[in-house]
């Protein structure tokens, strides 16, 4: 299994238009409009290899966009080296495209006033689909994603959750050597969700499609994908395992106590997270606290009824990322004598040992 | 680019068929549009029995000209086509740029809905036909096929002007977002004029800046004159050729800008609906 | 108002191609008037002048004799609904938008189009008093919103398709309002049926009054009319609409 996808030190900034504040300044930026220069990718370097599942992850306005634009081709870098499926995806647009499949979460592939049935029709013109791939494909989609019920419904009478499915339909449908993902199961309820990851990782493990996929939906994520890869300020912050990414944040651990108290006592190893009712939940520090401390510490107040220990989710596990990064950019931004950074919980720039799938 | 129509051509039969009495309602009512911006002009004709030396009939050949041309426009450049800046400036042209044809084929074909698109062509067709029944115009092979390279031309005119104008959307998404629109009302809200008295500048200005002139007034001057000239005959075709590569070049030049921008805009407003 | 306007006007220099389009057209009408009135000719009682006063006006109050407001595309993509949520009303909101937004033209494209007017000759004092002429601007107006608002809840209540009714609609408003061809030079006499509509009474009402084609007395009364009637009409209509409202769209 070779690399499908190379990126090598990309780099790409936009000009943004700022708005004017007063009267004044919308006349003169009817002539001279004010710009800002915004770094979105700042030499982003890595691979994906065949049959890899990918996620990347990333606050708001961090580069995951912009960096699933340049490799389905819709944006040219500034500056580096872009190839995926042995081409340049700008250079070769329409034959690129005809092997990959793109679904943006916002944005539908469907004819608005016509039934998903007729979108489907048109997809297979425009994709040149053969009538035997056609004829396998649709009724894998169909069945998986559950578009029997809404086949000859118009795309403008569905519920999101339902127009998502059928764009991700849409997408399969031709057999794609690379499956590009930005925010697919947007909307989605859970068990929606459930039937697509399922459909992914079977397309993955039975037709050895790549899939690269953005999410704000970590839990989906950690499901789908063996590798994350995490994006700061158009910089690359971690490239490894999810394990390697908790491992890296600090062995956080949770457990959750059931005890008939209505205020849970405090436990100095531990801070609570939550108390609902008679379960009680404390977050602590597995490498520094045994887990056999924490209970007796709680036993000596409380009767302990059932214990429960399972990781932070990983959203959690993000956020508390997200956050240090965040106070880190207001430390940079303050000027002070002498600077004192705040260590975030993943050092800018880490790379993990990319656990390759069997 | 066949195969292409003719799915496309599904997609619209689809779409009449589901509701007849929708798409009546609204071929009909593309007849009404596109006749009202001629309707004026023709008006006056009639009341004054001549604008110049354009007699009433003639203004109406000059007017359902305008009109079929419109319905042309309606069946082959649907969904935005013809408003290109609508797509580029609401950020739909990423649509486009991830199917596996090249840009030209997709815009060609993408906007074909011939029969939603047909209640103007019917107007014209009448309108032309009880326009030439009363210029005493006597209908040959010939000049039936100089009718139809004239409308294809004069088409072709109208939307490569607004394409030109589009491309302006490349740098300002926001603010040109509807100008191509404007510049096909320039288009379609003058092409009913007669021209032949406007003045040297005007003139030229109708038929380059604001090729009005081209989209009515030359074609029905040469449809409805008993001998053309050479030069006449051949005028509005050329001009589709020019106005087409200025409109490929200015494309080109718009799509170079738009790969390294991209478009920070999105709202699927009017996108194939 | 301003934030309308000012949403308008980011949209940069670009925005000017659509006066500059504008001009254009003044100019094309003015070139086929020359055609109509030749040597010092009245058609209609209408000089050339006035013709081109009347056709420089149009085109310069051509937003607010068009009466338009956000009204249908908050309709077609459903954000009227959102807008039901602020505590402000909608009839009120959409006007102000309105009027943010034709307040743009009126600093920009105004200006030149009026000062080249009066600098070619081509634009005429007013022939009625100017505070006849503004009050008849002011109802004209009003008559035009209280139709945009009668259209719109027509689309509300019969959840008909939005753009075949505003198309239509602003296909023939402009022939049957006379903005763009006064109705005095309409033939078989369909202007004297045009001028009791209320279409008249939004575009043809103030431009007459200018420029001295039309009473007064007779015209003002006819468009307070008209702005009452279609306000009581509008205000029903659209109440009754607002049960039945449904995004069409998102």
């Amino acid at each position: 299994m070779g690399t499908v996808v190379s990126v090598s030190d990309v780099h790409k900034t936009y000009r943004q238009r700022r708005p004017a504040k007063d009267i004044r300044g919308t006349l003169r930026a009817l002539l001279r409009p004010p710009v800002e220069t915004v770094q979105a990718l700042a030499g982003v370097t890595f691979g994906v290899d065949a049959a890899e599942i990918v996620a990347c992850a990333g606050p708001n306005g961090a580069g995951k966009s912009t960096l699933i634009k340049v490799l389905t081709g819709l944006l040219v870098p500034d500056r580096g080296i872009i190839r995926s499926l042995g081409v340049n995806p700008t250079g070769d647009r329409a034959r690129y495209v005809g092997r990959i499949g793109v679904v943006f979460g916002q944005r539908t592939e469907l004819w608005w006033d016509q039934p998903i049935s007729a979108s489907f029709e048109w997809r297979r013109v425009v994709w040149n689909i053969s009538q035997d791939t056609y004829g396998r494909m649709l009724p894998i989609v169909c069945r998986t994603l559950g578009l029997d019920e809404t086949w000859n419904t118009l795309a403008r009478e569905l519920s999101l959750g339902q127009r998502m499915r059928a764009d991700l339909g849409l997408a399969l449908l031709h057999e794609p050597e690379i499956l590009f993902l930005d925010e697919p199961t947007l909307g989605l309820d859970v068990l929606a969700k459930r039937s697509i990851l399922r459909l992914l990782k079977q397309i993955n493990r039975e037709q050895g499609t790549t899939i690269f996929v953005t999410s704000h939906d970590m839990g989906d994520l950690e499901q789908l994908a063996a590798r994350a890869i995490l994006i700061n300020r158009g910089r690359i912050a971690f490239d490894g395992s999810f394990q390697q990414l908790r491992r890296a944040h600090g062995s956080q651990r949770r457990i959750t106590i059931e005890s008939p108290v209505a205020t849970p006592p405090a436990i100095d190893a531990a801070h609570l997270v939550e108390s609902r009712g008679e379960f009680h939940t404390y977050q602590y520090d597995a490498q520094r606290t045994p887990i056999q401390a924490l209970l007796d510490t709680f036993a000596i107040s409380a009767p302990i009824v059932d214990v429960e220990s399972h990781p932070v989710p990983i959203d959690d596990v993000f956020a508390d990322i997200y956050e240090g990064w965040q106070s880190e950019a207001r430390v940079r931004s303050v000027p002070s004598p002498s600077p004192d950074r705040t260590a975030s919980a993943v050092p800018d720039g880490s790379r993990g040992e990319r656990d390759r799938p069997d | 680019m066949l195969a292409l129509w003719r799915v496309h051509l599904f997609l619209d039969l689809i779409f009449v068929l589901r509701s007849p009495e929708r798409a009546i309602v609204y071929i009909v009512s593309d007849g009404i549009i596109a006749s009202s911006a001629v309707a004026g002009v023709v008006l006056l004709a009639t009341r004054f029995e001549s604008i110049g030396e354009w007699p009433a009939s003639r203004i109406l050949f000059l007017g359902a000209f305008g009109v079929l041309v419109d319905g042309v426009v309606a069946s082959f450049f649907q969904f935005n086509v013809a408003f290109l800046s609508r797509r580029i400036g609401r950020g739909q042209l990423d649509h486009s740029l991830l199917q596996p044809q090249p840009l030209r084929q997709c815009l060609l074909t993408e906007g074909f809905a011939p029969l939603s698109g047909s209640g103007s062509v019917l107007t014209g067709i009448i309108g032309l036909s009880i326009a030439a029944s009363g210029l005493g115009i006597v209908i040959t092979p010939l000049w039936m096929t100089l009718l139809c390279v004239h409308v294809v031309a004069a088409t072709a005119i109208a939307v490569s002007f607004s394409t030109i104008w589009a491309t302006l959307a490349f740098w300002s998404p926001r603010g040109a977002e509807e100008v191509s629109s404007a510049a096909f009302d320039v288009v379609t809200g003058l092409k009913g004029f007669p021209l032949d008295r406007v003045g040297g500048a005007l003139t030229v200005a109708l038929l380059t800046v604001a090729p009005a002139g081209f989209v009515g007034w030359l074609p029905a001057r040469v449809l409805t004159a008993s001998e053309p000239s050479v030069e006449a005959l051949v005028a509005t075709p050329l001009a589709a050729v020019a106005f087409a590569g200025i409109a490929i070049l200015c494309l080109r030049l718009g799509l170079r800008h738009y790969l390294r921008t991209g478009s920070w805009r999105y709202t699927d407003f009017g996108h194939r609906r | 108002m301003r934030l309308a306007a000012r949403s308008r006007a980011e949209g940069g220099i670009f925005y000017g191609f659509g006066f500059a389009l504008s001009g254009l057209r003044v100019f094309i009408l003015i070139a086929i008037w020359q055609t109509l009135v030749e040597g010092g000719a009245e058609v209609a009682t209408y000089s050339f002048v006035a013709l081109a006063t009347y056709t420089i006006l149009a085109e310069v109050f051509a937003e607010p004799l068009a009466a338009r407001t956000e009204l249908r595309d908050t309709i077609w993509n459903g954000s009227i609904v959102g807008r039901t949520l602020q505590p402000v009303g909608l009839v009120g909101t959409y006007t102000a938008e309105a009027f943010g937004r034709w307040s743009l033209r009126f600093m920009t494209f105004g200006p030149i189009a009026l000062g080249l007017g009066a600098a070619t000759g081509h634009l005429m004092a007013p022939r009625s008093p100017l505070p006849v002429v503004l009050l008849s601007l002011v109802l004209a107006v009003t008559v035009g919103l209280a139709i945009e608002f009668i259209f719109g809840s027509i689309i509300i209540g019969t959840r008909s398709n939005v753009w075949v009714i505003e198309q239509l609609r602003g296909a023939t408003a402009v022939l049957l309002s006379g903005q763009m061809i006064p109705l005095a030079l309409l033939p078989w006499g369909l202007g004297d049926v045009l001028r009791w509509s209320p279409f008249a009474s939004v575009a043809s009402a103030p431009l007459t009054l200018y420029v001295g084609t039309s009473a007064a007395i007779g015209t003002l009364a006819l468009q307070t009319f008209w702005a009452v009637t279609l306000w009581l009409i509008a205000g029903w209509a659209w109440a009754r609409s607002r049960t039945r409202l449904s995004a069409l769209g998102g």
